[in-house]
């Protein structure tokens, strides 16, 4: 049967629609995919020394966040994350965080949280071992800074008040000791694998994975669907 | 009960089966843009973990309201553009019974 002109422009038009809703299906799944992957439990790696994970000269790289690190310095400077939020006990609470630069070897420098904000200041004098977790810098202010407050906890907010070379990111400290040994306490906050917010619902994904495909298989029989009609419709009467 | 004259009773089943899936849809649409989408992005944010499974079951239960609105339209010998706004109608709040009425008066019509 010869088809004219205008019914192949329509066979065209719609494949290049069906392959849009076929693509929009497949988006949905590569959606559904990530929320299925950022709620899976990722095993945690052995600890690590910072410096064979990250560099002061380069950004962190995704590999090294979350990672349970080891370092060794001296703090030098103090300064009080205000309002930061975090988890404790499954219930989100907020407190003023204590965030101190350690200064490591050759001149590099890194923020570490100690914990929640004592008020009477801690003098902690002598090189340090700590253990915590890597985290990535933070992008948002959690509250106006005061003097000798850091309104996030971001190594470029402090560039300008030392000379030591920072890394990126920031290490939350679940343990501090001495070189002796000696475990220096404090009011620790959760150091928890960072998840990835991915919004929405795997099955709610996989639904309308369904109805792209189901409107990419309709669109595909839309240049017969006249000649369908007017059959059926004849068959009726 | 009213007799149906041979073209309404070839249509019966598929206007049946869209009339009821076009009510459905439509309380379902209802249900989304007022109750889940709101507790999700706007109000009563806490709410919606008891509400998510409106979404959810729209997202499932409304291919099959496309089936049955693409069915009748065919049978009925609607144009294509129709089929596509009888489609779309499971979408939108109230639209699903706004063509609900629209079919059912066509249906009655019918000589």
């Amino acid at each position: 049967m010869k088809r004219s002109k205008g019914f192949i422009a329509q066979i065209i038009v719609a494949l290049l629609i069906s392959a849009t809703f076929i693509g929009l299906g497949n988006w949905q799944l590569d959606r559904a995919h990530d929320v299925k992957v950022s709620k899976q439990f990722v095993p945690e790696k052995p600890r690590v020394e910072l410096e064979s994970i990250a560099s002061v000269t380069s950004n962190l790289e995704p590999s090294a966040i979350n990672r349970l690190v080891k370092l060794t310095g001296n703090y030098r400077q103090l300064f009080v994350a205000p309002a930061q939020e975090f988890n404790l006990n499954g219930k989100k609470s907020r407190a003023n965080l204590e965030v101190r630069l350690l200064e490591l070897s050759g001149n590099r420098g890194i923020l570490v949280v100690r914990g929640i904000e004592n008020l009477e200041d801690q003098e902690i004098i002598g090189k340090i071992k700590i253990s915590g977790r890597l985290y990535p810098r933070q992008t948002s202010d959690s509250a106006k800074a005061m003097r000798g407050e850091i309104s996030r906890i971001d190594p470029a907010l402090i560039v300008g008040k030392t000379k030591l070379s920072l890394f990126d990111g920031y290490v939350v400290a679940t343990s501090e000791k001495t070189l002796l040994g000696q475990e220096i306490l404090t009011t620790r906050i959760p150091a928890p694998q960072l998840k990835s917010k991915v919004p929405g619902n795997y099955w709610q994904h996989i639904s309308y994975v369904f109805v792209w495909w189901l409107m990419a298989l309709l669109v595909l029989f839309a240049p017969f669907y006249s000649e369908v009609a007017v059959k059926l419709k004849h068959e009726s009467t | 009960m009213n007799q149906l004259n041979p073209r309404q009773a070839a249509l019966n089943g598929a206007m049946i089966r869209f009339r009821i899936m076009a009510i459905y849809a439509g309380v379902m649409s209802l249900l989304l843009w007022f109750v889940s989408i709101p507790t999700h992005y706007l109000v009563f944010k806490s709410f919606y973990e008891y509400v998510g499974w409106i979404s959810l079951l729209h997202g499932f239960t409304y291919p099959i309201y496309v089936f049955a609105a693409f069915h009748y339209c065919l049978k009925a010998g609607k144009s294509l553009k129709s089929t596509i706004l009888f489609i779309l109608a499971g979408t939108l709040p109230i639209a699903s019974f706004v063509a609900e009425r629209r079919a059912l008066r066509e249906f009655n019509s019918l000589k």
